[in-house]
C-alpha cells in the first residue's frame, strides 16, 4: 500500500512537470516584430529561453556593402559580431500562465539592452515589453510566429 | 600618541590583509562542443558543459572568494580536412542556470585553410556570476556555409583570468 502511494506521487509529480516543460516550450518557434524587419528563432539553452535572429529583411550594410554586425554595441570590442545570429531575447525562464519572465531584450539600432517580460496571448501572437526599472515604464511590441499554430 | 600609532599600525595590516588578492589563470581544455546535424547556412549553435574545479585555482577556494573573471583567450580549432572553410564567422557566449548570458569572443570574419582560430576577446564582458555556479554552458555560434546532414564538433581552449580573495 504504502509502495503504491510512493508510485503515485512519483508518476504525479512527473506528469505536472512535464506539463509545465510542455507549455513553457510553446514559445519556441520562429517570430516575427511588428516592424517586419527580422525573424528571430526562439530556442531553450538549460532551463532559459533565447532569441536569435535568423532573417533580415535588410542583411546588408548599405554603408560598407558587407552583412550587418552590430555596430553599436556599447562595448568596443564585440562591435563586428555579426547581426544575423544574434541573440537578441536572452535569459528567460517561464514563470507560469503563458508569462516568461528575469530576461533581457537587446536593440541593436541603439545598442541598448532592456529588461523584458513576454506575454503569450494566443498561439501565435506575443507581447513583448521592453522596460527600464519598473514594467510600468517600457514599451510593448506584438510578435506573430512564422509558421501559425492551429 | 604611541598608542595611536600602534593601534593606526594594526588597523592598517588587518584592512591589508582582508582585502589582499590574488590573480590565477584558469584553463579548460579539450572541450568537444558539439551540435547536433542536419545543420543549415548561417549561425548554428555547438553546445559543451563544463564543471568548474575551484581547487584547480587554489585548493579549498569557495565559490564567494572569486572578484573577478575575464576570458584572456579562447581557441577553436578541428581535425577537419577542410578545416574552418565552411565557416563565415564564430560568436562564444557563457551561461549557466544561475548567471546571466554573456558574450565573451568573437572571429569575423574566419580566414579560409586554418584548422585553428584564436577568437578575440571582449575587453568587457564580467564572468563572475557564472564562475559562482557549479557549472557552465559554452556556446559557439557558428555561420555555416551551406547545409550539413552530419554533426559537428570542434574543440576548444579557453584560459580565463580569476581574480580572488586570499
Amino acid at each position: 500500500m504504502k509502495s503504491l502511494f510512493l508510485l503515485s506521487f512519483i508518476w504525479l509529480t512527473h506528469t505536472i512537470s512535464f506539463a509545465q516543460s510542455t507549455e513553457a516550450d510553446q514559445l519556441l518557434g520562429v517570430w516575427e516584430p511588428s516592424n517586419g524587419k527580422a525573424r528571430v528563432k526562439i530556442e531553450k539553452i538549460g532551463e532559459k529561453y533565447y532569441g536569435k535572429i535568423v532573417w533580415l529583411k535588410e542583411p546588408i550594410d548599405p554603408n560598407t556593402g558587407q552583412p550587418k554586425v552590430d555596430k553599436n554595441n556599447p562595448d568596443a570590442s564585440l562591435r563586428t559580431v555579426p547581426l544575423k545570429g544574434y541573440r537578441m531575447l536572452k535569459d528567460f525562464k517561464y514563470l507560469g500562465g503563458n508569462q516568461w519572465d528575469n530576461g533581457t531584450i537587446y536593440d541593436p539600432e541603439n545598442g541598448s539592452t532592456y529588461k523584458c517580460i513576454i506575454k503569450m496571448t494566443d498561439n501565435n501572437t506575443l507581447d513583448i515589453r521592453g522596460y527600464i526599472g519598473v514594467e510600468a515604464l517600457g514599451r510593448t511590441d506584438v510578435w506573430k510566429r512564422l509558421n501559425l499554430k492551429k | 600618541m604611541k598608542h595611536y600609532f600602534l593601534l593606526l599600525s594594526a588597523a592598517l595590516i588587518l584592512l591589508t590583509s582582508c582585502g589582499e588578492s590574488s590573480k590565477k589563470t584558469y584553463t579548460m581544455n579539450d572541450i568537444n562542443l558539439t551540435a547536433e546535424g542536419p545543420l543549415f547556412d548561417g549561425p548554428n549553435t555547438l553546445q559543451a558543459t563544463h564543471i568548474i574545479d575551484l581547487n584547480a585555482i587554489e585548493p579549498n577556494l569557495k565559490a564567494d572568494q572569486i572578484e573577478a573573471v575575464k576570458l584572456i583567450k579562447a581557441n577553436i580549432s578541428t581535425p577537419d580536412s577542410i578545416g574552418f572553410n565552411n565557416i563565415r564567422n564564430f560568436v562564444l557566449q557563457l551561461t549557466s542556470s544561475d548567471a546571466k548570458m554573456e558574450k565573451v569572443a568573437v572571429l569575423n570574419p574566419v580566414e579560409k585553410n586554418l584548422k585553428e582560430v584564436t577568437l578575440n576577446p571582449s575587453a568587457e564582458s564580467e564572468l563572475l556570476d557564472n564562475f559562482q555556479q557549479k557549472e557552465i554552458i559554452l556556446i559557439l555560434d557558428a555561420d555555416i556555409e551551406g547545409d550539413s546532414e552530419n554533426n559537428l564538433t570542434y574543440q576548444g581552449n579557453f584560459e580565463f583570468e580569476i581574480t580572488y580573495k586570499k
